[in-house]
């Protein structure tokens, strides 16, 4: 008795796979399944979709906290097949590097204040440090904005967080220029992490 | 001194224990195509578990202005 095959995206029906995932096509859409017993959870199936990614497979995924059934992935495709086609063509040749850039509150002395106006003093200090390393973070962040790409960008009290979407052939240069730009960088207490290429997942959804 | 920097690819950011890039992973998790509505799963043909989804298809740009119209 087969198991419900789970879905990892929607593909163009010409597109090749590797071979344990099969394909159904709904329309103009293809689908790309996995058999369920081999992505029962999230992590499973975002390798399975890093995987078909690094194959050279262009693809609109699914967000992998989603376990979708390849009949309902049908119906979606063929509801929405004009949407996720013009999306699909927007992403071929396309993948996402995550940026992640956090910088710590700074203590210049932590030893304890001897007086109420020492006190202030030492929060002084460590707000201007702070604030000299957000912006120093996010300056170094923007170095890296290019219009051509789209972006994806969240912020948080001491962390920004950037998705980048551009073509493969030019995601090894991005890593390189990150290097590079990083030797230079004069703040310490920050942290700058680049990962990547992934499929588009922040720039999957259709609408 | 510099930026502490790590490139990680793919792979290595999923086999990774460092919190930063676990985090990277959770937050990918949830981004792709997301799907409002009823999700039935099935084996052999037969219906066995019903599950209602309040989640949204929509753009972030989309999600605001149904917000903003709810809220009026």
């Amino acid at each position: 008795m087969p198991n419900e095959r789970i879905v990892l995206g929607w593909a163009k029906p010409e597109t090749p796979v590797p071979g344990l995932i099969a394909k159904s096509i709904a329309g103009e859409l293809g689908i790309v399944s996995v058999d369920s017993d081999l992505a029962q959870d999230a992590f499973s199936r975002l390798q399975w979709q890093v995987a078909l990614y690094e194959f050279g497979t262009d693809f609109l995924p699914v967000a992998p906290i989603i376990s979708l059934a390849e009949s309902y992935g049908e119906e979606l495709a063929l509801q929405h097949h004009d949407a996720f086609l013009s999306r699909l063509k927007e992403l071929e040749g396309a993948g996402q590097i995550s940026l992640g850039i956090s910088w710590k509150p700074r203590r210049k002395n932590d030893s304890p204040a001897t007086t109420g106006r020492e006190w202030l003093n030492k929060r002084r200090q460590d707000h201007v440090a702070d604030k000299s390393n957000a912006e120093s973070s996010i300056a170094f962040f923007n170095e890296f904005e290019n219009p051509e790409f789209q972006t994806r960008t969240r912020q948080g009290p001491h962390a920004l967080h950037r998705d980048i979407l551009l073509p493969r052939a030019k995601i090894q240069r991005l890593f390189s220029d990150i290097s590079i730009c990083a030797k230079e960088f004069p703040a310490d207490a920050v942290s700058f992490t680049a990962t990547g290429p992934w499929p588009p997942f922040s720039f999957a959804q259709p609408f | 001194m510099t930026l502490e920097l790590q490139l990680s690819s793919a792979q290595e950011t999923m086999a990774s224990s460092d919190s930063r890039l676990v985090d990277v992973v959770d937050g990918l998790l949830h981004n792709g195509v997301v799907i409002r509505g009823e999700l039935w799963l099935t084996v052999a043909d037969v219906e066995l578990v019903f599950l209602g989804l309040d989640l949204i298809l929509a753009s972030p740009d989309t999600m605001k202005r149904e917000c903003a119209n709810h809220a009026e």
